[in-house]
């Protein structure tokens, strides 16, 4: 009782503004975006600043227009998405059996995970060279270095997955002589998939990032690809729609992960 | 259950940690010994070592490093700043998260390297627009951290501000920075880190200048494997010294916490 | 007859819970004189927290009027210190930091303000473990240090909101002790909010019985027995009967 008095204490909504502007109030979080554009357009109208460094509004709108209507961004998203979805599997295929040795053999953890952390502290920059040299500028390489991305962040949260079962559920199942198939799919599955699917939404950012940053370096098709082509061209225009179009897929990646994050919390939250 | 083994000791531990590199390094030296793979192509871990020493002695490597790390010193400390001023103002002002909290929490979805055509455009792509690149890239963890550490501050702890009067400066130094103290050192040890792999990328993504990403990329044009691995072991280090490095500045700095010592 | 230190005039507060309005203290009426030992005593849930909350000026009440020396509360004030159920102490500070904490403002200088938290730890029997950080010391000592910190201020009142309850018996007996033997030594007003009937009936002069939904007075006891007082003692038990049966027919009446 006290504990909800005490909680109600701190949850008093604070009134402002009046009633019927209370949406307009809902809506603050879009006035930072809402007034940058308001200023980007304004100091393109004016003059403020050459249409040469930053083209306005209207004509990235425009720009954006063409690139989504001629096929280029459909055809350059499929190749980036599609490299994507393959260096990510890649990657979690490796890490995921990686990451249980590391938590169930403590001798496989002190002779591998030294080497594994040293290689993944080398930043991916320095790697390039070394494996341009080794698979050229194909598709090995950017399979690579993406896979690479997702290792670390999957292999840890698998790790501590794993170990941040209680030892006390593992002796419920001894006790009540529960099969293999049962303690793991009542104990072992319910305790680990939380954290597991942190490492797992970690590593497809990671991936992301990774996915545009190869492709603007050492790519001949894909997203990050066409954005490079499009400054080296000086076509301002098209270089900022394409970057709009890279945050909104990020962002739509990012979001979907968080819904099936959130419905698995919910599903297994008592556990984490 | 907790009976030692034999490779609990530090010894052990060490010996273990050298035995996968080690046996990875003899296959590797026997397949050139033995014509398995063409040496002049492959190198091989006798011929990186001594890559290894030719770099030490050689005074443009050093003035490459130190290229580099002045770079990472200069983005990075502007970053740590930035990032720690934002952060402070986001976590302690509820206007200020709802105005700017989802606009920072869309733009984090957008990987950071989409800026870099647009700042090679604005800042030209030598050195101002590297270091801007590097202060981007290590203001954001400063920031999300910061802002969360100080947002996140128990509310119980907050109470003693009003029981006792305390000033602005006060509150500040006893209570929200050293409360946010390990979330903020969180921040500043990503930042840390993605602040040297920012650099090296820098040196790949603008146009090249001094600095380490422009050393090894002169081995590989002239294809000479040996020295592109020495450069990367070198690049390494220095990131694991900064891993390092930091780690225990952390732990001294959180000595007040449980879990930081036995 | 001399002022009260704390006078509470028709003090009334309620919450807005999931939007309804729930009442948590109805007309409370009270007095303190200075240099008296009250106690607080009431079922978990009868706003015996909030009270002291009021009292320490944390919370503003909805209705009614509290006095401390004869002027309104209207925020937290240095005389009237408070100690929390839990030690509170900062985790990053060391034990002295954390009782020069109370003292920042003041016009002491810093050597002062380190001689008076000195003082102050040394009163609760903890002199050694200044430097020592709150994770290095037992629930126990983290509470006395709590202590030092509420008393560094020489406050003439002071609020203790369960403050033993997460001890275990041993220890809250000692601390029971001390805190009487505290209470001789500065000669201020004490106002301890307990669950605990016993240790209301043990320390205090005054004990205050207070019924739950909504928060009201129901009855005080004055308890006239010489110190010390023996927890086996008749007069203690007996005293203790008298008011959890109070406490137990008014649940069933409700």
């Amino acid at each position: 009782m006290s504990g909800v008095v005490e909680r109600a204490l701190i949850i008093q909504p604070a009134r402002r503004g009046g009633p019927d502007l209370a949406w307009v109030w809902r809506l603050r979080f879009i006035a930072l975006p809402v007034f940058l554009l308001l200023l980007w357009q304004i100091s393109a109208s004016y003059g403020l600043v050459s249409l040469l460094v930053l083209p306005s509004p209207l004509q990235t709108w425009a720009a954006l227009h063409v690139v989504c209507t001629n096929g280029t961004v459909a055809s350059a998203l499929e190749i980036s998405l599609w490299r994507l979805a393959t260096g990510y599997a890649l990657g979690v295929v490796l890490a995921v059996p990686l990451g249980l040795a590391f938590a169930m053999s403590p001798v496989a953890r002190k002779l591998i995970a030294p080497t594994f952390w040293f290689i993944v502290r080398v930043p991916p920059a320095a790697w390039i060279p070394f494996l341009m040299m080794l698979f050229g500028i194909g598709e090995a390489l950017k399979l690579v270095i993406i896979a690479k991305a997702v290792m670390m962040p999957v292999t840890i949260n698998t790790e501590l997955a794993i170990r941040g079962i209680p030892s006390g559920w593992r002796e419920l199942g001894r006790l009540y002589r529960l099969s293999p198939w049962l303690t793991l799919r009542r104990i072992l599955f319910p305790a680990t998939i939380l954290p597991l699917f942190t490492g797992l939404r970690l590593g497809l950012m990671q991936s992301w990032q990774m996915l545009i940053f190869v492709e603007l370096l050492a790519s001949s098709n894909g997203i990050g690809y066409q954005l490079t082509m499009a400054r080296q061209l000086f076509q301002l225009d098209t270089m900022l729609a394409l970057m709009v179009v890279v945050g909104v897929a990020g962002f739509a990646l990012d979001r979907a992960l968080g819904v099936v994050e959130r419905q698995l919390a919910r599903n297994f939250g008592g556990v984490a | 259950m907790s009976a030692r083994h034999w490779h609990d000791s530090r010894w052990g531990t060490l010996a273990l940690g050298l035995a996968f590199p080690a046996a990875l390094a003899l296959v590797w030296q026997g397949a050139a010994a033995k014509g398995i793979i063409d040496s002049s192509v492959w190198a091989s871990p006798w011929l990186v070592a001594k890559a290894v020493a030719t770099q030490v002695r050689d005074p443009q490597f050093w003035s490459d490093l130190g290229a580099s790390l002045w770079r990472d010193a200069q983005g990075t400390v502007l970053g740590i700043l930035l990032g720690l001023g934002a952060g402070l103002a986001l976590g302690r002002s509820a206007l200020a998260r709802d105005f700017f909290g989802p606009t920072l929490d869309a733009a984090k979805a957008v990987p950071i390297f989409t800026w870099v055509p647009l700042l090679a455009v604005w800042l030209g792509s030598g050195e101002e627009g590297k270091i801007a690149f590097i202060t981007l890239v290590t203001a954001l963890p400063v920031l999300f951290n910061t802002a969360e550490g100080v947002r996140s501050l128990e509310a119980r702890h907050l109470e003693l501000i009003r029981l006792y009067h305390l000033g602005r400066l006060t509150t500040f130094r006893r209570v929200v920075l050293p409360g946010a103290g390990p979330a903020i050192l969180r921040g500043v040890h990503q930042a840390v880190l993605f602040g040297w792999l920012a650099t090296i990328g820098a040196e790949f993504l603008f146009e090249a200048g001094n600095g380490m990403g422009t050393n090894i990329n002169g081995f590989k044009e002239l294809y000479a494997l040996d020295f592109v691995v020495a450069d990367m072991l070198a690049i390494g280090l220095v990131g694991i010294i900064f891993d390092l490095g930091f780690g225990r500045i952390e732990k001294f700095l959180l000595r007040w916490r449980e879990d930081s010592s036995p | 007859m001399t002022q009260d230190i704390l006078t509470l005039n028709a003090v009334a507060k309620h919450f807005a819970v999931d939007g309804r309005k729930v009442e948590a203290l109805r007309g409370i009426d009270l007095a303190l004189r200075p240099g008296e030992f009250t106690a607080l005593v009431g079922a978990s849930g009868c706003g015996k927290s909030t009270l002291l909350r009021l009292i320490a000026g944390l919370d503003a009440p909805d209705a009614g009027q509290i006095l401390l020396n004869g002027t309104q509360v209207r925020g937290p004030s240095r005389d009237c210190g408070l100690i929390f159920q839990d030690h509170r102490l900062l985790p990053w500070l060391s034990v002295l930091q954390n009782i020069e904490l109370a003292l920042s403002g003041t016009t002491h200088s810093a050597q002062a303000r380190q001689k008076l938290s000195q003082a102050s730890l040394d009163l609760v029997g903890l002199a050694d473990f200044a430097n020592a950080f709150p994770r290095q010391l037992s629930g126990g000592m983290a509470q006395r240090v709590a202590l030092a910190r509420g008393l560094v201020n020489r406050p003439p009142l002071l609020l203790l909101d369960e403050p033993f309850s997460a001890l275990d018996s041993l220890t809250r007996a000692r601390l029971q002790t001390e805190l009487l033997r505290i209470w001789a030594h500065e000669g201020n007003s004490m106002l301890l909010v307990t669950h605990d009937v016993e240790e209301a009936v043990l320390l205090a002069d005054r004990v205050i019985v207070l019924a739950a939904n909504p928060g009201r007075i129901q009855a005080a006891v004055d308890i006239t027995l010489p110190r010390p007082r023996l927890r086996n003692s008749a007069e203690v038990a007996a005293l203790k009967t008298l008011i959890l049966q109070g406490l137990d027919d008014f649940a069933e009446a409700a």
